[in-house]
């Protein structure tokens, strides 16, 4: 039986990232102001290098919707202002729930992928009441 | 960066504009603006086709986008389509009826009159077997035709404040 390498991207499920990229975006943000570039430059830094630049700029709209993070533009050196996000208070609010929701729910998947896969799935009839 | 890199550039953000074209204008010229200096950011590293592709399809991305807004945007785009399309299907009838009328008109040697919903249609003819004359009249009701299509197709009603949004009845 193979085992998936922990930072194995090419395997990695797109729909799975999505589901967590607002809790990842909330988290990088709480570390340092960012704009969409950077954010997913950070995030491939962090092993995440099958995050694709679309997925970023709606999950932002979202959080910036939500009122968890705010906006501004700054001059940039390079060329025309780039549009920075930083959390807001209900943003640390939302963050704080997210990590609170993801510890749950990874507790929960590890313990029950944690346990060794029968050879063949127990039938109707053996099962216990 | 290349002329070529520029203009494909370029090209990703107009089919994109075009895609959320629904969008308020602001909000339009936010999400160009973000998009083409992170874009050209990402160039840099690993050059603009490959921080094109990193994007997605325009479509794909806009209907993202759009989502993203939290509430049903009006299509205008698909309104003024549907209008022009109904008006120009309604033209087509009237002058196809208003052809088989004149042929009815000649061929009689006499003066036919007709209507068609909101329009009447009157052939003038001569005696030895030809035409003078098709006069339309149109209603100004016929304005509704497309009128009534670019509000169905551009859903217009999503532009009213949701039923959960209205004030309710006073309380005594």
């Amino acid at each position: 039986m193979s085992v998936m390498p922990p930072h194995d991207t090419a395997r990695r499920d797109p729909q799975l990232l999505k589901g967590v990229l607002p809790l990842l975006l909330l988290r990088l943000l709480a570390a340092q102001e960012s704009y969409g570039y950077e954010l997913v430059v950070r995030l491939r830094e962090h092993g995440l290098e099958g995050v694709a630049t679309g997925t970023v700029y709606p999950a932002l709209t979202r959080l910036e919707r939500d009122g968890q993070v705010s906006s501004r533009l700054l001059a940039s050196a390079s060329g025309p202002a780039r549009k920075y996000y930083r959390l807001t208070e209900r943003g640390y609010t939302a963050l704080r729930q997210a990590e609170g929701a993801w510890h749950s729910l990874s507790a929960v998947v590890s313990a029950l992928v944690s346990t060794p896969v029968p050879t063949a799935p127990r039938t109707a009839e053996e099962k216990t009441p | 960066m290349t002329a070529l890199d520029r203009l494909r550039l370029s090209w990703f953000l107009v089919r994109l504009d075009y895609h959320i074209a629904d969008l308020p204008r602001r909000r339009r010229r936010e999400i160009r603006r973000e998009l083409g200096t992170d874009t050209r950011d990402a160039a840099r590293d690993i050059g603009v086709p490959g921080a094109v592709a990193d994007l997605g399809r325009p479509r794909v991305l806009a209907e993202d986008c759009i989502r993203a807004e939290g509430r049903p945007l009006p299509h205008y785009t698909r309104g003024a389509v549907w209008a022009a399309v109904s008006l120009a299907a309604y033209m087509y009838l009237v002058m196809s009826y208003s052809f088989g009328l004149a042929d009815g008109a000649i061929a009689a040697s006499t003066d036919l009159e007709g209507g068609l919903v909101g329009t009447e249609v009157a052939a003038l003819a001569a005696e030895a077997d030809s035409l003078i004359a098709v006069e339309l009249s149109y209603s100004p009701w016929i304005l509704l035709l497309p009128a009534a299509a670019f509000v169905l197709a551009g859903r217009l009603w999503r532009l009213l404040p949701p039923w959960r949004d209205r004030p309710g009845p006073r309380q005594p």
